[in-house]
C-alpha cells in the first residue's frame, strides 16, 4: 500500500486525506496536478493512517475489479475505507447485479451518453459524478462526498411519534409503521435493478412530488414500491400487462429508452420538462419506443395501464408512511390498542378527541 | 409428479366443503349439526382477530392474492375489493353492510325483460334470511322505511361524519335514508361455542379485519358451531382436482397442502370458493359443464362513488364506514335502466382512498398531492346497483399456471348500456346530494364491486349449471354454494343472500345422504 497525504487540507475539515491505490497509474490519471505520488499495487489496509480520511482510488479495469470484489463478497478490499474515487470505470461494471454500495463514491469520467450516471451511479447510495478531476475544486468535492449523509426518510413529527408509543395503537401496527419508516440499510434492491430503481425514483419525483407535504426531505417511495413488487401483490393485474414486477421493469425500461431515443440521455438525466413530456405521453397511451431484442418494453397501450398502477402504488405508499400520516393528521393506525381496543368515540365532523393528531387546515377550491 | 397421498388411511368425509366463507360456513355448521362427517378445505391460513392490523398494506394478507388476470373494457379489481383468503373467507374483510335482497330483484326479467329471474322468490328465502340474521347478529334501525315489519336485534352503529352529512343532505333534497343494516353488533354478545363478542367501537377498520369481534362473520359464528358439532376445518389446503368413480359421481377431492398432493374420499362435495375460484376449478377439471354455462354471466355491482371535500375535519377513517342507507333508488321513477341501486354513506381508510383517487381522478404531479392532502376533509357516498348478466362477461382459464398447478383465471368485465346508464344516473344524483351537503371539489369514481354469477342456478339443465338448490345437473353429488349460483346480481350486497342460500342448500343436501 502506498499512501499519499493531502497536505493542503481545507480549513473546515482538516483531517488529512489518504489515498489507497488499487491499480497501476491511478494516481497519475486522477490526480496528476496534485503533488501526490503515483503508486501501484494493492496492499492490506492495515497500513492506513490514524485520523485520516481513507479514500480508495481505482481507474479503468482496476475500478471494475474493485467493484466486482465489493459485490462478490470480498468486502475486505474496502475495509477501513471512507470513500471511493473511481476514474473511468466501465458503466456496466455492476449491470448484472442488484447491489447497492454504501461507501460514498466520487465517479470521474466524461459521460457524453449518460451511461456512467444512468447505469453505474445508481448502484451507489451516496455518490457524486464529475467529468474530470483537476484543480482545487476537486478537494472540496471529495470532502463533500466524504461527508455525504446516508439517505433517510423524512422524520416523523414528534407529536405523532409519541402517539405511536402510546396506547391507541397495537404492538403489531406500531412495529409495522416503525419498520416502514426506518428504511433499510439494504445491500441490494429487491425486485428492480438499481438503474431501473433510479428511473422509478425520477418518475415518482414527477408523479408525486412530496415537498408540499414533507418540505424537509421526502420518503423513498421507490424503495417501498421495489419492496412491494416482491410480495404477492393485491390479487389481480391487468390482463394486458405482465406480472407486476415484470411490468414495472419493462415500463421503466420503456421510459429510459424513450429518453435515449429522443434526447440521447437516460431518463434520469432529462430535465423536468423532458421527463414530464414522456410521462404525459405514457399516460395518454401515445408513447412508443423501438423494440429491442432481449429487453422487454411495453406498448403505448400497456404504458397507459401501467401509469394507473404506478399512480395507485405511489399514492398508497405515500399515505401509508407514518411521516406522511403525521403531516396530514391521519390517525387510522391509532384506532385502538391491544387492550383495551378503544376505537374512536368522537365521530363528529369538525371535532377530534384531545389525543388525536391535529389535521392541517383544509385546502380551498378544486385540486386540478 | 408428486405422489398423491391420503392424509390418513381412514381419512374420508361424508361431505367436503371447499371454502369457509359466506357460502361454505353456514352449510358446514348445518351439516355437522345433522351428524354428518364434514371436512372443510380452506386454501388460506387461520387468522387470529387480535392480530389484525389497520395498516392496509399489511392487511392485504386477508385478500385472495393468487393472481387473476383482469380483462375486458372495464377490468375489475379483485383482492380487497371482493376476494378473501383464510378461514372465514372474504368475510374476514367484508364491509358488513347487510341489506336484504329486494323482493323485486328476484324477478327482474319478468318485470323488465332484462336480466334473469331466480327460480324462486323472496318469500322462499326469507325464513333463511331471518335465521342468518339471528345467528350472526345484525344491527339496524328500529323502523326500516322500506320494510316496516322488519326488526333488527341491535341498535345501529354510531353515525360517523359522512353519515351525518348524508342524513343532512338527503333531507335537503327529499331522499329518504336511515341507519344501515350492518352485521356489526353494538353491544356485548355471548356467542355460542365462541365466547364474548364486544360491541362496535368505531375503529373504522372493518375491511382490515375486526379486532374485537363486533363484526359478524364465519369465524365468530358459523365455524364455532360447526366445530362444536364435529366439523373438521383444515386451513392451507388448496383444492385443485376432483376424482370421479365409474358412474361419474365425485369420489374424492384432490388438494395440495404444503406442497403435498392429497386425496380425500367423500360422498358429496360442495364448492363454496366464490365466483372465480368455483368456475375455475370446474373449468380446470372439465366437470359439470353440460350446459356450457360454467364461467358465463360473470356479474358485478355498479359501485359508483362520489366524494367531496368539506371545510370541517371529517376524518373518514373513523366509525363504521357505511352507517347510512337509502333504498329510494331501487326503482327510480326517472330510471333509464332496469333494476335499481342502494345508496350508502362512505368513510374509507386512507390507502384504499388514495388508491381510488389515483385510479379515478386522472391527476398526477402537484395536483395529485393536493388531492391526497384532502383525506381528512373528505366524505363519500356510493351505490351498490344491479349489474346485468351478459354474454361478454365471463371467467375463463389463461395459459399461465400458478402454484396450485391450475391455470390462472382471466376475467372479462365490460359495462353494458344498463350499467352505464345506472352509473350516470347515480353520478348525477349523488353529485347533487353532495353539492347540497356543501361539498366542494366533488369527483366521481366509476367502479364495480363484488363478484357474482358464473355457475347459474335454474330449472333447465340446458342453460343452468345447478338446480334451484345448488345441485349440479350433471353430477348429482356435486353442489355449488356461493354467489356463483346467483342468476342475477340484485342490488343488495351478496353476503346475506349467500348465507341464506347456504342454509337452504344444506337442508337439501342432507336429504340426499
Amino acid at each position: 500500500m502506498h499512501v499519499a497525504t493531502d497536505s493542503r487540507a481545507g480549513p473546515r475539515d482538516d483531517r488529512p486525506i489518504c489515498f489507497s491505490c488499487f491499480g497501476p497509474g491511478d494516481w497519475a490519471r486522477c490526480l496528476d496536478n496534485y503533488a501526490w505520488h503515483p503508486a501501484a499495487g494493492l496492499e492490506p489496509p492495515s497500513a492506513l493512517h490514524e485520523g485520516a480520511w481513507h479514500v480508495g482510488a481505482a481507474s479503468g479495469q482496476a475500478a471494475t475489479g474493485l467493484l466486482r470484489g465489493l459485490t462478490t463478497g470480498d468486502r475486505a478490499v474496502a475495509h477501513g475505507l471512507d470513500a471511493l474515487v473511481l476514474i473511468d470505470p466501465a458503466p456496466d461494471a455492476l449491470s448484472s447485479t442488484r447491489h447497492l454500495l454504501d461507501l460514498p463514491t466520487l465517479l470521474i469520467g466524461t459521460d457524453p451518453d449518460g451511461r456512467l450516471r444512468g447505469s453505474l451511479a445508481p448502484h451507489f447510495r451516496r455518490q457524486r459524478w464529475v467529468p474530470q478531476a483537476d484543480g482545487a475544486p476537486f478537494d472540496m468535492l471529495l470532502r463533500a462526498v466524504l461527508t455525504m449523509p446516508r439517505p433517510v426518510d423524512a422524520a416523523i413529527d414528534p407529536g405523532f411519534r409519541s402517539l405511536m408509543d402510546g396506547d391507541h395503537i397495537s404492538a403489531r401496527t406500531r412495529s409495522i409503521l416503525l419498520d416502514r419508516a426506518r428504511g433499510h440499510a439494504a445491500q441490494a434492491t429487491v425486485s428492480l435493478n438499481p438503474p431501473m430503481l433510479a428511473v422509478l425514483r425520477a418518475v415518482l419525483d414527477r408523479v408525486l412530488p412530496q415537498a408540499d407535504v414533507l418540505p424537509h426531505g421526502g420518503i423513498d417511495l421507490g424503495r417501498l414500491i421495489d419492496e412491494r413488487l416482491s410480495t404477492p401483490g393485491d390479487g389481480w393485474r391487468f390482463a394486458e400487462l405482465p406480472p407486476d414486477a415484470d411490468a414495472y421493469a419493462a415500463a421503466l425500461r420503456t421510459l429510459d429508452r424513450a429518453a435515449r431515443e429522443r434526447a440521447a440521455l437516460p431518463f434520469i438525466l432529462l430535465d423536468r420538462a423532458g421527463q414530464d413530456d414522456l410521462l404525459r405521453r405514457a399516460d395518454a397511451g401515445t408513447l412508443t419506443v423501438t423494440p429491442a431484442e432481449g429487453d422487454a418494453t411495453l406498448s403505448a397501450a400497456q404504458m397507459r395501464l401501467w401509469c394507473l398502477d404506478l399512480r395507485a402504488d405511489a399514492a398508497q405508499a405515500f399515505v401509508s408512511h407514518p411521516a406522511v400520516m403525521a403531516r396530514l393528521g391521519i390517525d387510522s393506525a391509532l384506532n385502538g390498542g391491544d387492550a383495551p381496543m378503544q376505537g374512536f368515540e368522537e365521530l363528529r365532523a369538525g371535532h377530534h378527541a384531545p389525543w388525536e393528531p391535529p389535521a392541517p387546515a383544509a385546502l380551498p377550491g378544486h385540486v386540478a | 409428479m408428486t405422489a398423491v397421498r391420503d392424509r390418513r388411511p381412514e381419512d374420508r368425509a361424508d361431505v367436503v366443503v371447499v371454502g369457509t366463507g359466506a357460502g361454505g360456513a353456514p352449510l358446514l355448521a348445518e351439516l355437522a349439526a345433522a351428524g354428518l362427517h364434514v371436512v372443510a378445505l380452506e386454501a388460506g391460513p387461520v387468522f387470529r382477530p387480535d392480530t389484525f392490523t389497520p395498516d392496509e398494506a399489511t392487511a392485504a394478507e386477508l385478500y385472495w392474492r393468487d393472481e387473476r388476470l383482469s380483462a375486458g373494457e372495464n377490468p375489475q379489481a379483485f383482492g380487497g375489493n371482493n376476494s378473501g383468503t383464510g378461514v372465514g373467507g372474504s368475510m374476514l374483510h367484508y364491509g358488513a353492510f347487510m341489506p336484504r335482497m329486494d323482493a323485486r330483484d328476484f324477478h327482474l326479467f319478468n318485470e323488465t325483460g332484462q336480466g334473469c329471474d331466480w327460480p324462486f322468490g323472496a318469500a322462499e328465502l326469507e325464513p333463511w334470511v331471518v335465521q342468518v340474521e339471528e345467528t350472526i347478529g345484525v344491527s339496524g334501525p328500529a323502523t326500516y322505511p322500506w320494510d316496516p315489519e322488519r326488526r333488527y336485534a341491535y341498535a345501529p352503529a354510531a353515525r360517523n361524519a359522512p353519515a351525518e352529512i348524508m342524513v343532512r343532505a338527503a333531507s335537503a333534497i327529499g331522499l329518504t335514508c336511515t341507519d344501515a343494516p350492518a352485521a356489526v353488533i353494538t353491544q356485548t354478545r355471548e356467542q355460542p361455542h365462541y365466547g364474548r363478542r364486544l360491541g362496535c367501537v368505531g375503529c373504522g377498520a372493518c375491511h382490515q379485519g375486526c379486532r374485537n369481534d363486533a363484526k359478524s362473520g364465519p369465524v365468530n359464528t358459523w365455524l364455532p358451531l360447526a366445530r362444536a358439532a364435529g366439523a373438521d376445518i383444515r386451513s392451507g389446503c388448496m383444492v385443485n382436482g376432483l376424482e370421479r368413480d365409474g358412474t361419474g359421481r365425485i369420489s374424492a377431492v384432490l388438494y395440495r397442502e404444503q406442497g403435498v398432493d392429497r386425496r380425500l374420499p367423500c360422498r358429496a362435495v360442495v364448492l363454496s370458493a366464490g365466483a372465480v375460484e368455483t368456475p375455475r376449478l370446474l373449468l380446470h377439471t372439465g366437470l359439470a359443464n353440460g350446459s356450457g354455462q360454467v364461467g358465463r354471466n360473470y356479474m358485478t355491482h355498479v359501485a359508483t362513488q362520489v366524494w367531496g371535500s368539506f371545510d370541517e375535519e371529517i376524518r373518514p377513517n373513523r366509525g363504521y364506514p357505511s352507517a347510512i342507507i337509502s333504498e329510494d333508488m331501487m326503482r327510480p321513477a326517472d330510471a333509464d335502466f332496469a333494476g335499481g341501486y342502494l345508496i350508502q354513506s362512505l368513510g374509507m381508510m386512507p390507502a384504499t382512498w388514495a388508491n381510488l383517487v389515483a385510479r379515478s381522478r386522472g391527476l398526477w404531479g402537484e395536483s395529485l398531492v393536493r388531492a391526497l392532502r384532502r383525506y381528512n376533509f373528505s366524505a363519500g357516498v356510493g351505490i351498490n346497483g344491479e349489474g346485468l348478466p351478459s354474454e361478454s362477461n365471463r371467467v375463463e382459464l389463461s395459459c399461465e399456471a400458478d402454484a396450485s398447478g391450475m391455470p390462472k383465471p382471466r376475467i372479462f368485465h365490460n359495462n353494458g348500456p344498463n350499467e352505464r346508464a345506472m352509473h350516470d344516473h347515480a353520478a348525477r344524483l349523488l353529485t347533487r346530494l353532495w353539492a347540497a351537503a356543501g361539498a366542494h371539489d366533488i369527483w366521481v369514481a366509476e367502479r364495480a364491486a363484488h363478484m357474482i354469477g358464473t355457475c347459474r342456478m335454474g330449472t333447465d339443465p340446458r342453460n343452468a349449471v345447478v338446480d334451484p338448490f345448488g345441485r349440479s345437473f350433471d353430477i348429482d353429488n356435486l353442489w355449488i354454494c356461493d354467489h356463483s349460483v346467483f342468476p342475477s346480481a340484485a342490488a343488495a350486497n351478496p353476503a346475506l343472500t349467500i348465507m341464506a342460500l347456504s342454509l337452504r342448500t344444506a337442508r337439501a343436501l342432507r336429504l340426499t345422504l
